[in-house]
């Protein structure tokens, strides 16, 4: 059996596992696992945690689908999973205090799985932006040298995702095409 | 640029006639065309019910002859062939919608000059243009990243110069897209085939299968 990946990040309840219910053939299956990094010095226990799902193409082809933190502390995990991926998604919070400043944190954790492969933006929490707020998004991409699609998104909606998917593997596929 | 277009509809039952005949005048005051309608002849686009072999050989001879046709069916959400298509029970609403969107694409002589403006995506499309535009995403893709002539976009993404001038104007109208000044760039002779081999099929296979479409045999 071949696996191949995609990886959704964003923060905690932005809807990674909502996507990936929306999209996956089997239900999204969580995993908890106590890390032994340096706060486990300070704290007890800690906990690091990730979502997956499946998409069954055939009996030898399934694609995962990997919902992941990605704040700095999760690093050691999403490092692991984002490794060999075939694209990223990042859904943002639109209702969050500073959601182009999360789209900047999270582009730079995860920059070499952007570089090497595709990376699709889906802004969450709201129904339509202003043509003002949805250039702040594209303002920070050019910032950081990088254009990419921003879409608003309803993780609930298999529409929404079957389209941000379909944008995601439409970027991979021209990644590195010489025009 | 108005100009006068005829609908040439092919097998057809007469309600269904009656239906496509309802839309011209909404259709005229919609694109600025003027409108009639033909059963016999030659038109500018052709409605074709497909769900027959005569209906399918007429829909191929007109493509043949360089018009363009929106083929009826009861299985036009099944199909995975390119092009327009309408879904039986033929609705008004859907036939305005998609004779306009063809309409878009209608080039005259002054036209022609379009199709070498230099144009790139500042912004990805809405969901509204996605959905009027099935099977783009590619195009967007190469567009967001690339200053490109319409002209040449076509070339590149492999799409149909008119499916490419009529998403176009759909941008140019929602303010997503940007005319670009200066020379217009010529498209690498060859697209990096290595990463188009390698994942062309599974994301085919994906999209089929993620969006319900069965797969091609």
């Amino acid at each position: 059996m071949s696996e191949l990946k995609f990886i959704i990040t964003g923060t905690a309840g932005v809807g990674k596992t909502t996507a990936i219910t929306a999209l996956s053939d089997i239900p999204p299956i969580s995993t908890d696992a106590i890390a032994t990094d340096e706060l486990a010095a300070v704290k007890s226990t800690t906990t690091t945690a990730f979502d997956f799902g499946e998409i069954i193409l055939d009996a030898e082809t399934h694609v995962r689908i990997y919902g992941t933190p990605g704040q700095e502390r999760f690093r050691h995990m999403w490092e692991i999973l984002a490794k060999g991926a075939l694209g990223l998604i990042i859904l943002i919070d639109h209702t969050r205090p500073e959601p182009v400043e999360d789209l900047k944190i999270y582009l730079n954790n995860f920059s070499t799985l952007a570089d090497e492969t595709g990376v699709v933006v889906g802004i969450t929490r709201v129904e339509t932006l202003s043509d003002e707020e949805t250039d702040k998004y594209y303002a920070a991409l050019e910032e950081m040298n990088r254009m990419c699609p921003v879409m608003i998104v309803d993780p609930r909606s298999k529409n929404d995702m079957v389209m941000i998917m379909d944008a995601l593997m439409s970027c991979v596929e021209h990644a590195g095409q010489p025009i | 640029m108005a100009s006068s277009h005829t609908i040439l509809v092919s097998n057809l039952h007469p309600p269904e006639e009656t239906i496509v005949r309802g839309v011209l005048p909404t259709l005229t005051a919609k694109t600025g065309h003027t409108w009639d309608i033909t059963k016999a002849g030659r038109g500018s686009i052709a409605i074709v019910d497909v769900d027959s072999e005569q209906g399918l050989a007429t829909a191929n001879l007109l493509e043949k002859r360089q018009i363009k046709v929106v083929r009826l069916s009861l299985r036009a959400n099944e199909s995975s062939v390119q092009g327009h298509w309408l879904q039986k029970p033929l609705r008004s609403t859907e036939v305005l919608r998609c004779i306009h969107a063809i309409s878009l694409s209608f080039t005259t002589d002054t036209d022609q000059q379009e199709q070498d403006l230099v144009v790139r995506l500042r912004r990805w499309p809405s969901k509204d243009i996605i959905r009027d535009c099935p099977g783009s995403s590619r195009l967007f893709a190469i567009l967001i990243r690339n200053a490109l002539s319409i002209k040449n976009a076509a070339k590149v993404s492999g799409m149909p110069l008119d499916q490419v001038i009529l998403f176009v104007n759909k941008c140019r109208q929602s303010d997503c897209i940007d005319i670009v000044k200066g020379q217009p760039k010529q498209p690498a002779e060859n697209i990096t085939s290595t990463q188009k081999s390698k994942y062309s099929n599974l994301f085919s296979r994906l999209r089929q299968k993620i969006s319900g479409a069965p797969e091609n045999v």
